[in-house]
């Protein structure tokens, strides 16, 4: 049987699954409203819509919080350590230019630049990009929620400034950061199927061992092996 | 066309302003001629639904992330949505227009009629902080602009001459059982006069008490449309701007300035839009009426032709290239430009209260009331922080009405709405006990906009601000 290895338990692939939803819903909803795009009756019904897919978001992510903590801690712990592997990822983007355009004509082009060089320096459980984007989602979530649910509350409280800023900052985080995920992180877990695989599919959160030895090195290392041993 | 707010301070939109035009609805609460749609919600609304939670009478209707409509039969005009719009989508209607012709046109004797709040928030418009005074510089920059003044601090000293006797009439006939009573109203600033008043009390028997101000155009439709019950309970007086606009026309115009009356175009400068809606009201042309009787003028005339908002006249100044900061701040009043400190705080909440009160307790006491006193404990009605306020009032009276009555002294009881609050919020008991018959007071004040003309619909918009936090509390405050 081939050797597989956990990377994404039930708790966090269900929260994943919710956030994929909501984001989605609360987007869609949002952009329809705020671009005006549907005439008022429309618009009524889907500010219902949106509200009600920030309450299950909102629900979800806190029990998440308050049941598992210990993923949570894992999870914060692992997306905020940098160290210089990580850094060094940057320097090539992990070689995802070099593995998209090495054998295009265009590479010629830009193969003398920093960015095109092939190679991938170790990385743990997660690469520095996902580790950027985990960074993001919390913070955007974190923002959206806050803003979102101050606006619906207690909007007579923040008075006409604190209106509108708690109003831009949630329709143009909500925007810049859907872009970055449905232009960046989509397409690049879509290349990395074994990892979208352990994200959706019905059974395991696992992965191949051979994938992660490959991808993952040093977690592969440092917490599999280690696991492995004892 | 769009008014700056606080000159492009903060992040808050411009209030853009429409000509005055009908509404094309078939509207109920409205006569003939009044304006309606003083102020409408333009499709710059988000639906942020901020502008309903502060609306007293529920006519801004409309669900989070939907453009908000307005039910102009609802309506007020108080301008509440619009100064707590966050967006600037609520704009309002402006005469500022056809005032810039009318200063053009030199047939025309353009007089300016300020109110108390306008000369605290118009600098704002300029880059000042607000509550910064402008009086004098106000004057100057007005009579540069083309207009004649007429205080409307003034008319406000003559709103509390009627409105105060009137309440001594109710409190005498209903509280203290007298069938006429006879009074001195005296002043020693700036001209010594002396005015004997002897009212027959016979025709307070349909003015009963609790005595309700008068003075606040979005108060008296809410009354008239709410509760038509409650009338007999208003002061009968004009509010100050409508107490100016007559008799800038007849006594200013025949006797002060000697012009025409037919040439006097009066333009109220009030914080306030519902001010816009009271001008328009079709009793108001007492001027027209009493000149045409003495065979003075043929054309029919409003008594107030125009109004402008605080910040229609920020923006009439910017076009005119003057700024009201550059001029002196100690020019010597004239004319009508005089006027005592009673009708400076009809401004605020609790002004036009405590000015009747003061007139009310030196003619029945025969004093001037003390500056410092317990039983003259005016603090409790002053102040923003809170929906309602009451206080007792004990007035020591003068020798001859001891006798005649009996009594040493009369207690009142004096209420003022500090805001009519989201729906009626904080108004509705209060006319449910008036009505019932059981309310304690004397004497209320009604203000529907927060903390009184100060906070109203034609001021600049100020950007931190929310007038009520009401709605985002468990319990009213």
């Amino acid at each position: 049987m081939k050797e597989v290895v956990l990377r994404h338990p039930l708790s966090s692939r269900i929260v994943h699954f919710v956030n994929m939803i909501c984001w989605y819903g609360l987007f869609l909803s949002g952009i329809l409203v705020y671009f005006k795009m549907v005439d008022n009756y429309e618009r009524a019904f889907l500010m219902k819509l949106h509200i009600l897919f920030a309450a299950i978001l909102t629900l979800v992510i806190v029990s998440y919080i308050v049941v598992t903590p210990d993923r949570v801690f894992l999870f914060m712990q692992e997306v905020l350590n940098w160290d210089k592997d990580t850094i060094a990822w940057w320097k090539n983007f992990g070689g995802y230019p070099y593995k998209f355009l090495g054998k295009t004509k265009i590479y010629k082009y830009i193969e003398k630049f920093w960015f095109a060089k092939p190679g991938c320096p170790p990385q743990t459980k997660y690469n520095a990009g996902q580790k950027l984007l985990g960074l993001t989602v919390i913070f955007s979530l974190a923002i959206l929620g806050f803003t979102g649910w101050f606006l619906y509350f207690f909007r007579e409280a923040l008075g006409k400034n604190g209106v509108l800023l708690f109003f831009n900052l949630h329709v143009w985080i909500a925007i810049i950061v859907t872009l970055f995920v449905t232009f960046v992180h989509i397409p690049l877990v879509l290349v990395n199927w074994p990892d979208f695989v352990s994200m959706f599919r019905l059974g395991s959160g696992t992965v191949p061992v051979e994938w992660a030895k490959e991808h993952n090195p040093k977690w592969f290392e440092r917490e599999v092996a280690e696991l492995k041993e004892d | 066309m769009s008014l700056c707010i606080k000159g492009g301070e903060g992040l808050v939109e411009k209030i853009r302003t429409f000509p005055p035009s009908p509404v094309n609805e078939k509207l109920k609460t409205y006569r003939k001629g009044e304006l309606a749609g003083i102020v409408r919600v333009s499709d710059r609304c988000v639906g942020c639904d901020t502008c309903r939670t502060q609306c007293p009478t529920g006519a801004m209707m409309g669900e989070i992330g939907t453009r908000h409509k307005i039910d102009y039969d609802r309506c007020i005009n108080c301008g509440q949505c619009l100064i707590n719009c966050p967006f600037g989508a609520i704009e309002q209607m402006s005469f500022l227009d056809e005032v810039m012709k009318k200063l053009e046109d030199k047939n025309s004797f353009v007089v300016a009629i300020v109110a108390p709040a306008v000369r605290v928030a118009l600098a704002e418009e300029f880059g000042k902080p607000p509550g910064t005074l402008t009086v004098s510089r106000l004057h100057l920059a007005l009579k540069k602009a083309g207009f004649h003044i007429f205080e409307n601090n003034f008319a406000a000293d003559q709103t509390i001459m009627e409105e105060g006797t009137e309440l001594i009439g109710r409190i005498a006939y209903w509280e203290l059982g007298l069938k006429e009573i006879e009074f001195e109203i005296k002043d020693i600033r700036p001209i010594s006069w002396v005015k004997k008043v002897k009212l027959d009390l016979k025709e307070f028997e349909n003015k009963p008490l609790p005595q309700f101000t008068s003075c606040c155009p979005a108060w008296v439709r809410y009354a008239e449309v709410y509760y038509p019950e409650i009338l007999p309970h208003l002061s009968s007086c004009k509010s100050p701007q409508q107490m100016a606009g007559p008799t800038a026309k007849t006594y200013g115009a025949l006797k002060v300035w000697k012009v025409n009356p037919e040439r006097i175009y009066t333009v109220g400068i009030m914080p306030c839009t519902a001010k816009i809606y009271e001008a328009s009201r079709p009793e108001f042309d007492s001027a027209w009426r009493w000149l045409k009787e003495k065979g003075l003028v043929t054309t029919k005339f409003k008594d107030v032709d125009a109004v402008l908002t605080t910040r229609d006249l920020a923006e009439l100044f910017r076009r005119k290239g003057i700024n009201p900061i550059e001029f002196s701040e100690n020019e010597k009043p004239e004319n009508f430009e005089w006027y005592s400190g009673g009708g400076t705080i009809f401004g605020t909440s609790g002004g036009v209260m405590e000015a009747a009160l003061r007139f009310a307790w030196s003619v029945l006491s025969g004093q001037e009331p003390p500056a410092l006193s317990e039983k003259w404990n005016f603090v409790k009605v002053r102040g923003y922080t809170h929906p309602r306020v009451e206080a007792k009032i004990t007035i020591p009276l003068k020798s001859e009405l001891k006798k005649e009555i009996g009594l040493d002294e009369v207690t009142l009881n004096v209420c003022v709405v500090n805001g009519i609050g989201y729906r009626g919020l904080h108004i509705k008991d209060v006319l449910e006990e008036v009505l019932a018959g059981t309310s304690k007071y004397h004497f209320i004040e009604v203000m529907t906009c927060p903390g009184g003309c100060l906070n109203g619909g034609g001021q600049p918009v100020e950007p931190m601000g929310t007038s009520w936090i009401d709605p985002v509390l468990p319990l009213p405050l």
